[in-house]
């Protein structure tokens, strides 16, 4: 445990973006999938921070491209087999898709969301 | 306009609840310094802004706090379940509870529910992005305390996590001053 002084911490490893046995994605594989999708989706947002100061930045275009291109794929690929990650990404053909899986924060799945939760 | 996905940024599963814990990390959504006034900040100075980088960065940053938001949210969700009353009166959140249940209240460690007070939008451009820089450094260092309080690995994976995006947006901050300085706005 750090002892309280002033000044930064010591520079942390960079933070893995583990894989995470997630409510989310169910047991049969669809958690593996999400953890690509969330790491992938994180390399957009930096892509697009970065870019937003540095507009012509041509390689910075380029790995954007290509992240949200492979981004897209993984997407649909997750979203036809294990439900919407966006509310218009869902098969409805036996019901509204959105408000059927656990949400993010959920750590039980469905038993949080039926009221297991308990305090 | 936003739109909503639903997966957090980063993941959280936190083993084990503590409510002490929670009372603490809460202000990392309602404090001073927290996501939420990060978030309130930077969504509107961008409105004024005279230059579309600092436009974009500044819309695309606080909607990333959003996220963070989402996050915190998600972390106190998880420490706050399953508790019982002694365990509540012990970890000192009886104040919080009373009020809020487990429900989640953007409010400081202290008890301070979320106050604007905490945030400037400017239309002095030069005043504005200098708050910016500052919060980030605000943030930073109250992610060092969080991380100087907390011994559990679950919720310290994710603090390391957001920490390490403070730093980051101090870095596109910056840059965005200097595009302020270079056109004299």
């Amino acid at each position: 445990m750090n002892k309280t002084r002033n000044g930064n911490q010591p520079a942390d490893e960079t933070p893995r973006i583990s894989g995470c046995p997630g409510t989310m994605g169910g047991t049969n594989g669809g958690a593996e999938l999400l953890e690509r999708i969330r790491a992938l989706s994180f390399v957009k947002v930096e892509l697009e921070l970065y870019l937003d100061t540095h507009p012509e930045c041509t390689i910075a275009l380029e790995h954007y491209e290509k992240c949200i291109d492979e981004l897209g794929m993984l997407m649909e690929k997750y979203q036809s087999a294990y439900g919407p990650l966006v509310a218009a990404g869902g098969d409805n053909s036996k019901g509204w898709a959105w408000t059927k899986q656990p949400w993010p924060w959920h750590y039980n799945g469905a038993a949080d969301r039926d009221g297991g939760r308990g305090v | 306009m936003w739109i909503y996905e639903k997966k957090l940024q980063y993941p959280v599963k936190i083993a084990t609840p503590n409510a002490r814990l929670a009372g603490v990390i809460i202000t990392a959504l309602g404090g001073p310094d927290g996501e939420l006034g990060a978030s309130m900040r930077y969504l509107n100075q961008r409105y004024t802004m005279p230059d579309g980088r600092v436009i974009g960065i500044l819309t695309d940053v606080g909607s990333e706090e959003l996220g963070h938001m989402e996050i915190v949210a998600s972390i106190v969700y998880q420490l706050t379940r399953n508790l019982t009353p002694a365990e509540i009166k012990a970890g000192g959140f009886d104040k919080y509870y009373v009020d809020h249940g487990a429900a989640v209240y953007p409010s400081s460690a202290a008890g301070v529910p979320f106050n604007a007070m905490a945030i400037a939008s400017k239309e002095d451009t030069l005043a504005s992005i200098h708050e910016d820089l500052a919060a980030e450094q605000k943030a930073r260092a109250m992610y060092d305390n969080i991380l100087r309080l907390s011994d559990d690995p679950d919720v310290n994976d994710v603090i390391k996590f957001l920490r390490q995006r403070e730093v980051v947006h101090f870095q596109r901050f910056g840059e965005a001053m200097e595009i302020l300085k270079d056109k004299k706005f």
